[in-house]
């Protein structure tokens, strides 16, 4: 892990955001960390993006107009070929420890804003913890 | 009765004179009692002799021992008179005679007492008086010298037929009764002895004429022919009448030559007449008239025959007239006597030796006597032997009455009789009687009812001024009080004459003036008042003290009319004064209990553990519904209403033992109870519990208060709080949004070189750096607004230039989520005043709140007019919309629009509060509608608008200044690094001559050699605080130039005050604005030396 923060990885993260700023410049940051990056403004967009980029890793905003966070993480993990992709929540809300419709929702992790980086990193380069337990 | 002891003539002599003394004295008998030796005879009697006299005559010779009174008489030779009946101690065989008696002496020149002439007449004649006296001792000095001439001396002879016929004339006249009688028996007795042919009686009337009255002999036609002459006639009749003088004719011849002019009247068979007079008292009253058939020459002895005869004849006249008053008088006086229905007698004090009175004997009683007295057969005895023990008063009054004649009335109770009299007494007979007669009745009944009424009366006196309450007796039609008891004085301190003086109509006087209208009332009232119905009244009836006293009346009907109409009315007057103080207080004392409970909006109650009886306070109604009495008093009655979620409901047996065990002796609980309409309260209870000496809890007291409101208020509070606790969630959220970026922009510009990839992040950084302060700038005009810290810099504004500035700042976003604005305006400019700052913000905050909340690419409308004075600005969107029960609160402070979805939930929810505060703070007003959810909203702000010719006036002038870059020197002072090194390094980017100063002191030390045109100070710093900075540099005049900007976090109104007292000129909320801070460096005056500021 280690090693791939410092050799940039093919790694694809899917950001999902209606903040235009909170977006891009996360985005800025993960290609500058030699992440592959695309983001979406709206949970519709974030599923036929998915669709088409195929993402390691989806960072999603919970609170969104339209489909919000929650419903797009259900979605995903009911797409076959996305089910398994590492999902990471992120909100200015601390998540509450029984937030029930978060964990149904099939969220890996949950990340406080303003992220820190040393936490934010080696997540997006780590394989989902579930995953790693079933295996 | 005829003398045989001695000669004819004498005894003829002596009775004809007993007749006449018997006559004259209007005796019922007469005798003489002849003294014969030791013996006494009685020779002579005359009239009736009492059968106790005439026992005593019929023995023929009696010893003069056996009579006391002649024992006496002979011994005394005196007389003796009886002042009423006879009666003396000591006589053998007459002790007593129911007729008064006179006896007197008949002496010889030798004063040897011969003979006694008795008298007895009836006692009803009166007392012996003197001139009767003078006449006894008279004949009886007559009758000694008839004795002694007839014994010394022959005495003339007297004719015995004529002697024999005056006898008779004289006895027969004892038997007549009435003057009739008188004059028929001595014409005829007079023409039979003396052979006499006529006779006529002639008497005197009162109106001086003669009036034969009886004639015997005479023709009819002579006697009417004279019946009636006046007494001055030439007659003799008149003549002997007026001359008082006999006349005698011898023969016819003699008399018609005195009369001739009555020749032929007198009768031709009269030869010779005697005219006598008849004398009473010395006066003439009448004629005896007598006729002889010859020639008659009248004698001496004839002449006083004939005149004796005639003085019979007055003498029998005087009795019979006397006899027929008194017989007229009895009878008169028999018939009242025995028809009164009063008590009658007369009786006869028995006096001792001392002349005191002893007893009385009853003398004559009438029938209706035995009836008073209870007495039979009273006469003749005396009051002590009928009564035994009979009281002495009775004889000492009698007593009295027959000494001093004085008339008493009285009435007088005998016990001995046990009978009550009342008595008139009177004397009978003049000074010397001893009789009295008494007319009585007896009134015992009488006395006894009377008695018996006063007893009744003196007792219910007694017990009318023994109760305590003033009774009377009212007369309704005379509106008088009849009867009153004491207590007048008692209850009002007025005498009964303080009443009289007050008139008839004191009651009025004395009365409340207000309870002067109960009078009408009440004597309606009293008129139609049923029996045995109470009427009850209450007043005010004035004391003698002057204060007023309520009084009560009970009164009932006392007496009816015979038309059944109420009389008069019986009365109890009870002072309630006291009780009604009390009653009053106690009404005023539970009405203030009343509404106490009525303001606390609660009741008390009281459960009596022994008897378990609850008792609530009517206030239970207002609380809970339930009037009083509806609910029960029972525990179950009230465990009935708990609400089962919030006591847990125990058994009462469990409830009073847990009461029982109850450590303190106060408790209190809240819970909930059903009220009356099915809806539940929150009450709060509080009771004490009152124990008896043992400990044991006995009655529990306390007040229970409805808190609904209270628990409303608290849920309120609570909801409040977690608002609160959402809102910090939120805030957190919506400060941490803005940091995401930021944190990752300068993550980037650490990792890259690439300056067009650095400018884009310090890009980033600057505008969420704005939006966090923006986020923080409202959240403290809230707060200023909120507690009214904040100041409008009022002025006059266009509001098309309002308008467009908040457009202007609302764009970027309205752009980014692709929304189609649409703005209308007026043609005409519409002004109005405010603060241009915050019309900007309030119209902002709606067109950002139109684009937040509607999908992309929705329209949003903005349109402004002018109604009348109000300025009318519509900002509406086709968004979420809000829901029908979320419209009124949509302007509260933290109220967020939620549409059910979580994840919708965004802001802070203060813009529409600001909105409105701001709005309001304009003297406007702001209105929200929806359609619903997803309906869409328009918010309608109303502003007053100016006065047209105010807005024509002149625009403020647009100061165009010039924006020329001039360089400054600026000393920034601030402990914290950071801050320091940013302002520090902004300002010379911006071109100005920066020194740097980490404290007070080091700032102070820097400006010995360095003048700023401005000095940046922090306030909170260790050490010298930026006021304690600030004042040092003011102290100083060579710093008087220099500009003072404070630099604080807060940015309150205290902040901004204590900055300009400290000296400062400008106040600027950290972090610094460099709009702001580059218009102050931009319009500092150059203060400092002229020259130092050119470049």
């Amino acid at each position: 892990m280690t090693q791939d923060n410092h050799h940039p990885s093919s790694r694809r993260v899917l950001i999902v955001d209606d903040n235009q700023d909170g977006r891009e410049s996360l985005a800025n940051l993960l290609r500058e960390l030699g992440f592959v990056v695309t983001t979406a403004a709206d949970g519709t967009r974030a599923l036929s993006c998915a669709e088409s980029f195929q993402p390691d890793v989806v960072l999603l905003d919970i609170l969104m107009p339209g489909i919000n966070g929650f419903q797009v993480a259900e979605r995903l993990r009911q797409h076959p070929q996305l089910a398994n992709i590492l999902l990471i929540s992120m909100s200015g809300f601390p998540l509450e420890t029984d937030d029930l419709r978060w964990q149904r929702s099939g969220f890996d992790y949950h990340l406080l804003k303003p992220m820190d980086l040393y936490v934010l990193e080696p997540l997006l380069r780590s394989e989902r913890p579930s995953l790693n337990k079933k295996s | 009765m005829i003398p045989t002891s001695t000669s004819f003539e004498l005894p003829t002599l002596l009775e004809l004179a007993l007749a006449h003394l018997g006559l004259a004295l209007q005796a019922s008998f007469a005798l003489i009692s002849w003294r014969e030796g030791e013996s006494l005879s009685f020779p002579y009697t005359w009239g009736e002799l009492p059968s106790e006299v005439q026992a005593f005559v019929s023995r023929g010779r009696v010893p003069i021992a056996e009579s006391a009174l002649a024992t006496t008489l002979i011994e005394t030779s005196s007389a003796y008179y009886s002042e009423t009946s006879y009666h003396q101690e000591g006589e053998t065989r007459l002790k007593s005679l129911a007729f008064m008696v006179a006896a007197e002496p008949v002496k010889t020149a030798g004063a040897k007492v011969i003979a006694f002439i008795n008298v007895g007449r009836e006692p009803r004649l009166g007392p012996w008086i003197e001139s009767e006296r003078d006449l006894l001792r008279r004949s009886a000095t007559d009758f000694a010298k008839l004795v002694e001439q007839h014994s010394s001396s022959k005495s003339e002879p007297t004719s015995e037929t004529r002697l024999k016929g005056l006898l008779q004339v004289s006895s027969s006249l004892a038997q007549a009764l009435t003057p009739n009688d008188v004059y028929e028996t001595v014409l005829t007795q007079s023409i039979r002895v003396l052979g006499m042919r006529a006779g006529a009686v002639t008497i005197l009337r009162a109106d001086n004429h003669l009036e034969i009255i009886s004639a015997q002999g005479q023709p009819q036609h002579v006697i009417e022919a004279q019946r009636v002459i006046e007494l001055t006639a030439n007659h003799p009749l008149a003549d002997t009448v007026r001359g008082q003088q006999a006349l005698y004719f011898a023969d016819a011849e003699s008399r018609n030559r005195r009369y001739p002019h009555l020749t032929s009247l007198f009768s031709p068979a009269t030869r010779s007449s005697a005219f006598v007079p008849i004398l009473s008292e010395g006066q003439a009253v009448g004629v005896l008239t007598l006729s002889f058939p010859k020639r008659h020459a009248f004698d001496a002895d004839e002449r006083a025959f004939i005149e004796a005869l005639a003085d019979v004849c007055a003498r029998a006249l005087e009795r019979a007239k006397t006899f027929e008053q008194e017989h007229l008088a009895k009878e008169h006086y028999q018939t009242l006597f025995n028809s009164v229905d009063e008590g009658f007698c007369i009786f006869e004090m028995l006096l001792d030796d001392a002349g005191q009175a002893y007893d009385y004997r009853f003398l004559e009683v009438n029938p209706k006597f035995e009836e008073h007295t209870g007495l039979k057969d009273a006469i003749g005895k005396t009051a002590k032997e009928l009564v035994p023990n009979l009281e002495q008063h009775w004889v000492d009054i009698y007593g009295t009455i027959a000494r001093t004649g004085q008339s008493i009335r009285f009435e007088q109770g005998s016990a001995a009789m046990d009978r009550y009299f009342e008595v008139y007494g009177t004397r009978v007979g003049g000074a010397d009687s001893r009789k009295v007669a008494l007319l009585f009745k007896d009134v015992s009944e009488k006395k006894r009812a009377e008695e018996a009424l006063q007893e009744s009366q003196r007792f219910l006196a007694t017990v009318t001024d023994a109760v305590p309450n003033l009774t009377y007796v009212y007369e309704l039609e005379t509106r008088q009080t009849l009867f009153v008891n004491n207590r007048l004085t008692h209850l009002f301190g007025y005498t009964l004459d303080d009443i009289g003086a007050l008139g008839p109509d004191y009651f009025t006087q004395l009365l409340h003036p207000e309870d002067l209208s109960k009078l009408e009332t009440w004597r309606k009232q009293a008129g139609e008042l049923a029996d045995g119905k109470v009427l009850e009244t209450e007043y005010r009836f004035l004391h003698k003290d002057t204060s007023w006293k309520w009084v009560q009346a009970k009164e009932i009907v006392f007496k009816r009319h015979g038309d059944g109409s109420v009389w008069q009315m019986l009365g109890v007057l009870e002072d309630i004064t006291e009780r009604k103080y009390w009653s009053e207080q106690l009404q005023s004392t539970n009405a203030r209990f009343q509404l106490a409970e009525e303001a606390a909006h609660s009741f008390s109650y009281e459960w009596n553990l022994a008897t378990d009886v609850v008792q609530r306070s009517p206030n239970l109604q207002q609380v809970l519904g339930y009037a009083p009495g509806e609910l029960g008093d029972t525990w179950e009655a009230w465990a009935a209403l708990y609400h089962p979620g919030d006591l847990q409901v125990r058994s009462k047996a469990e409830s009073m033992t847990f009461l029982k065990s109850y450590p303190t002796d106060t408790y209190g609980y809240e819970y909930r109870a059903r009220h009356r309409n099915g809806h539940y309260l929150w009450l709060h209870e509080r009771g004490l519990l009152i124990r008896d000496k043992n400990g044991e809890v006995q009655r529990v007291i306390g007040q229970t208060v409805d808190i609904s409101e209270r628990k409303q208020t608290e849920d309120a509070l609570k909801e409040a709080d977690r608002r609160k606790d959402e809102f910090l969630a939120t805030l957190a959220h919506e400060l941490r949004n803005p940091l995401a970026p930021i944190r990752m922009s300068l993550e980037i510009m650490n990792l890259t070189k690439d300056s067009a990839t650095q400018q884009e992040a310090l890009a980033t950084i600057r505008r969420q750096t704005n939006q966090i302060i923006r986020l923080v700038d409202d959240l403290l005009d809230v707060s200023r607004i909120t507690r009214g810290k904040i100041k409008l810099l009022k002025e006059r504004v266009v509001l098309a230039e309002v308008i467009e500035m908040a457009l202007e700042s609302a764009r970027p976003l309205i752009a980014e989520r692709t929304h189609q604005l649409v703005v209308s305006l007026p043609a005409k400019q519409i002004w109005l005043e405010g603060d241009k700052t915050r019309l900007c913000q309030i119209f902002l905050n709606l067109l950002t709140n139109a684009a937040k909340y509607s999908d992309p690419g929705s329209q949003i409308s903005l349109s402004a007019s002018q109604q009348n004075h109000e300025v009318v600005v519509r900002v509406r969107d086709t968004g979420i919309g809000i829901v029908p029960e979320m419209l009124p609160r949509v302007f509260e402070l933290f109220a967020r629009i939620e549409s059910g979805e979580a994840a919708q939930r965004e802001g802070l929810g203060i813009g529409l509060h600001l909105v409105k505060r701001l709005v309001e703070m304009h003297g406007g007003y702001i209105e929200a509608s929806s359609g619903g959810l997803g309906g869409g909203s328009e918010f309608t702000v109303h502003l007053p608008a100016l006065e047209a010719d105010l807005q024509e006036a002149d625009l403020p002038a647009e100061h165009e200044a010039k924006k020329a870059k001039v360089s400054r020197r600026v000393l920034v002072v601030d402990d914290y690094e950071a801050n320091l090194k940013t302002l520090s390094r902004m300002l010379r980017l911006m071109g100005h001559e920066v020194k740097e100063a980490a404290d007070g002191y080091k700032a102070l030390e820097l400006l010995g050699n360095f003048t700023p045109d401005l000095i940046l100070l922090d306030i909170n710093m260790p050490g010298l605080s930026g006021y304690e900075v600030a004042i040092r540099i003011r102290e100083n005049p060579r710093y008087q130039g220099i500009t003072l900007a404070a630099l604080t976090g807060y940015g309150t109104e205290e902040d901004v005050q204590r900055a300009n007292e400290a000296g400062f000129h400008q106040h600027l909320v950290k972090p610094v604005n460099i709009g702001v801070l580059e218009e102050l460096l931009r319009t500092l005056q150059p203060i400092s030396s002229p020259g130092d500021n050119l470049f």
